[in-house]
C-alpha cells in the first residue's frame, strides 16, 4: 500500500473520530442539561428582576438577562426540557407507530398495500409545518398537541424505510422456512422480520430526532407550541425577535444551544449507521 | 412506458384525493365543531347554529366532502370569512411571493451545493470535502427562523445593505423586490444546502469512481471532457431533480421566514388563517400546496424515467 493511501485512509479515520466526538458531546450535553435542568438552575427561570432588563453577559448572568429580567441561562437550561420532550416523545411515538404501519402494510393484500402507502404518500405530501399547524389548530395550541403533531410528521419516514426493509426480508430464506413451519403472520413479523430491520430504523431515529426538535421550537417561535411564560428555545428566539435589533445578545444562547443539539442528534444518526456496517463488515 | 407513466398519473391522482380527504377531515372530524372552532368557546348556542346553517355543517358529511371537492375541481375554493372575498383570489394575490421566494431559495442552494458538491465529488476526502461535510451539517441542522433573524441583524441593521423587512412587487421595481428576497432566500437556502450538497457529492462521486471511466482514460480523453460531458451529465440528473422537490416543498415550509421579513405570501397567509380560525382559508391553502408538490414530485418522476430507463421498471 502506498503512502499516499495510508495518509488518506488516516485522515479519514481522524475526520471521522472529530465527528463522532461532536455528535456524542452534543447530543449527551442535551440531554444531561435536560435532566440537571430538572432538579438545579442557576436561577428561577422565571423569576423577574427587573433592574437587570437586557442586561449584557457578566459573571452572574453568563449568558445576560432578557426583557424582563430573567436569567437567559436558567431559561435555555429548562428549555431543554420540551425540546427533550418532543424530541424523544414524538419521535418513539411516531416511530413505532410507522414502522407498525410498514410492517403490517407488506403482510397485507396488494389492495391494501396500495391504500395503505398512498396514505403515507399523502401525509408526506404536505411539508412538516403546513402539517403540524393544520393540527395545532383542531387541538389547540401547548405541549401535547405540539407533540403528536411532530409524531404525525415524523411518522411516514419510519413507514416508508419499513415498508421497503420488510417487503425484502419477506422474500427471503428465512421467513418463507418459517412460513412452511405454519408460523402465524405475527411471529414472523416479530421475531424474524423487526429484528432485521431494527438497525436501519435505529439509524432513522436518531436523526428523526434532531428534526423533531427543529419543528417544536419553529412552531413555538410561531407562538403554536410551548406557550409563554414557560420558557422553549423557539418562544425565547420569538420573544427576543421584538427587541433584537438593540439587544442582540438576547436571540445568542437558545438560538446556538438549538443548533447544536439538532447537529447533535443529526451527526448521532451518522455515527450509529458507521458503526453498524462496521460491525457488518466485519461479521462478514 | 406509456403503461407506466400512465400508472404514476393514477397514483398521483389519489395522492392528491387522500390529501384533500386528510385536509378535510382533520378540520371538519376531529375533535369539536368546526362552528365552535372559528366562534371559540365562549359562543352562545345561537350564534353556534347560525353558523353551522352558514357553513353548510347540518348536511351529511360525505355530501360535504363531495360538495366542497367538486367545487375545488371547478376552481371555486370557497368564501374566506376573514378577507371577504373567494379564497382563490386571495392565494392568487399571495402565491407569486411565495414562489418567487422559494425560486430564489432554490437557485441559491444550487449554485452553493452544485460548486462544493461537484468539487467534493471529484476530489473525495481533500479539504474542500471536508468543508462540503461541515456545510451538509450545519445547513441541515441550522433552524431556518434564527439564521434568518442573525442575517437580519447583521445585514440590515448593522451593515444596511438590505431592507429589514417588507416587500416590494416585482413589477414596480424588480432591484428593489430582489434586494427584499434576499436575505429570507439566503435563510431558506442553508436547509436546502444541507440536503442538496449530500446528494451532489454523493452522486459525482459514485460516477466519477465508474469502471467506465477507465476507458475515458484508455481513450486518452481531457480531463474537462470527462468531467463535463462523461461525469455531470450523468451525475447531476438525481440532484436537480430533487432540487425541484425541495422547491415545491419549500411553497409551504416558510411560514416562520415569511412572518419575520414580513412578505405577504402563502406560509403567512397559512399562520393568519390558522391564528384567525378561517376553515375555508386553511383547507384552500392546504390543497393548493399540496397539489403543487404532487405535482412537482409526478414531474421530476417522469423527468428521472426519461432520461434513465432503469428508473421505468413499474414499482410495486
Amino acid at each position: 500500500m502506498s503512502t499516499n493511501t495510508q495518509k488518506t485512509r488516516s485522515r479519514i479515520r481522524r475526520g471521522h473520530r472529530i465527528s463522532w466526538y461532536i455528535a456524542v458531546v452534543f447530543s449527551a450535553i442535551t440531554v444531561i442539561v435536560c435532566l440537571v435542568s430538572l432538579v438545579w438552575t442557576p436561577y428561577d427561570p422565571s423569576a423577574m428582576d427587573l433592574p437587570m432588563r437586557f442586561a449584557l453577559p457578566s459573571w452572574s448572568h453568563p449568558f445576560g438577562c432578557d426583557q424582563f429580567g430573567r436569567d437567559i441561562l436558567s431559561r435555555t437550561m429548562v428549555a431543554a426540557q420540551p425540546a427533550c420532550a418532543v424530541g424523544f416523545g414524538a419521535v418513539s411515538l411516531g416511530a413505532l407507530a410507522g414502522s407498525a404501519i410498514g410492517v403490517i402494510a407488506t403482510m397485507g393484500s396488494r389492495v391494501m398495500r396500495a391504500v395503505l402507502m398512498r396514505i403515507i404518500d399523502g401525509i408526506m405530501a404536505f411539508p412538516g409545518i403546513m402539517l403540524a399547524l393544520m393540527l395545532v389548530l383542531v387541538m389547540g395550541r401547548g405541549l401535547l398537541s405540539a407533540l403528536i403533531a411532530v409524531s404525525v410528521f415524523v411518522l411516514p419516514t419510519f413507514a416508508r424505510i419499513s415498508y421497503q426493509l420488510s417487503l425484502d426480508v419477506n422474500q427471503s430464506l428465512a421467513v418463507r422456512a418459517a412460513q412452511s413451519y405454519g408460523c402465524s403472520p405475527v411471529r414472523i413479523a416479530l421475531c424474524h422480520v423487526v429484528p432485521h430491520i431494527a438497525s436501519a430504523l435505529l439509524v432513522q431515529l436518531s436523526a428523526a430526532i434532531g428534526t423533531a426538535m427543529l419543528l417544536e421550537a419553529a412552531l413555538s417561535f410561531l407562538g403554536l407550541g410551548i406557550q409563554p411564560p414557560l420558557a422553549s428555545w423557539g418562544t425565547m428566539l420569538s420573544e427576543s425577535f421584538t427587541y433584537v435589533i438593540l439587544h442582540p445578545h438576547i436571540a445568542v444562547a437558545p438560538g446556538c444551544a438549538l443548533l447544536g443539539s439538532v447537529l447533535g442528534f443529526n451527526m448521532l444518526g451518522d455515527v450509529i449507521s458507521d458503526v453498524l456496517t462496521q460491525r457488518g463488515n466485519h461479521a462478514a | 412506458m406509456l403503461k407506466v407513466v400512465a400508472y404514476r398519473c393514477g397514483a398521483a391522482l389519489a395522492v392528491l384525493f387522500v390529501c384533500s380527504l386528510m385536509a378535510f377531515c382533520i378540520l371538519r372530524v376531529a375533535p369539536g365543531d368546526a362552528a365552535t372552532l372559528i366562534l371559540g368557546q365562549e359562543a352562545t348556542p345561537q350564534a353556534v347554529e347560525t353558523m353551522r346553517q352558514e357553513l353548510g355543517l347540518n348536511t351529511p358529511l360525505v355530501q360535504q366532502y363531495f360538495g366542497w371537492l367538486g367545487g375545488v375541481l371547478t376552481g371555486n375554493l370557497g368564501e374566506s370569512r376573514l378577507y371577504a372575498m373567494p379564497v382563490t383570489g386571495v392565494i392568487a394575490q399571495a402565491f407569486p411571493v411565495t414562489l418567487l421566494l422559494s425560486l430564489y431559495a432554490t437557485a441559491l442552494a444550487l449554485v452553493i451545493s452544485l460548486g462544493f458538491g461537484i468539487a467534493a465529488g471529484l476530489h473525495p476526502n481533500s479539504w474542500v470535502d471536508v468543508v462540503a461535510r461541515i456545510l451538509t451539517q450545519f445547513g441541515s441542522a441550522m433552524p431556518a427562523f434564527w439564521l434568518a433573524i442573525m442575517l437580519m441583524l447583521f445585514f440590515s441593521s448593522y451593515l444596511e445593505w438590505f431592507p429589514v423587512s417588507g416587500y416590494v412587487p416585482l413589477q414596480e421595481d424588480p432591484l428593489g423586490c430582489i434586494a427584499s428576497l434576499t436575505l429570507p432566500a439566503c435563510a431558506l437556502a442553508a436547509g436546502e444546502c444541507g440536503v442538496l450538497l449530500r446528494t451532489v457529492r454523493n452522486s459525482v462521486l459514485e460516477a466519477a469512481s465508474h469502471d467506465s471511466m477507465l476507458s475515458t482514460q484508455v481513450k486518452g480523453l481531457t480531463r474537462v471532457r470527462v468531467i463535463c460531458i462523461y461525469i455531470l451529465k450523468g451525475a447531476l440528473v438525481a440532484p436537480v431533480t430533487s432540487a425541484g422537490m425541495q422547491m415545491a416543498k419549500l411553497l409551504g415550509g416558510t411560514v416562520a421566514i415569511e412572518s419575520i421579513f414580513a412578505l405577504p405570501g402563502l406560509g403567512r397567509l397559512l399562520l393568519t388563517s390558522v391564528e384567525q380560525r378561517d376553515l375555508m382559508l386553511v383547507l384552500g391553502v392546504v390543497i393548493v400546496i399540496a397539489a403543487c408538490i404532487v405535482l412537482v414530485n409526478l414531474l421530476c418522476d417522469l423527468v428521472i424515467m426519461a432520461l434513465n430507463p432503469g428508473a421505468r421498471q413499474k414499482q410495486p
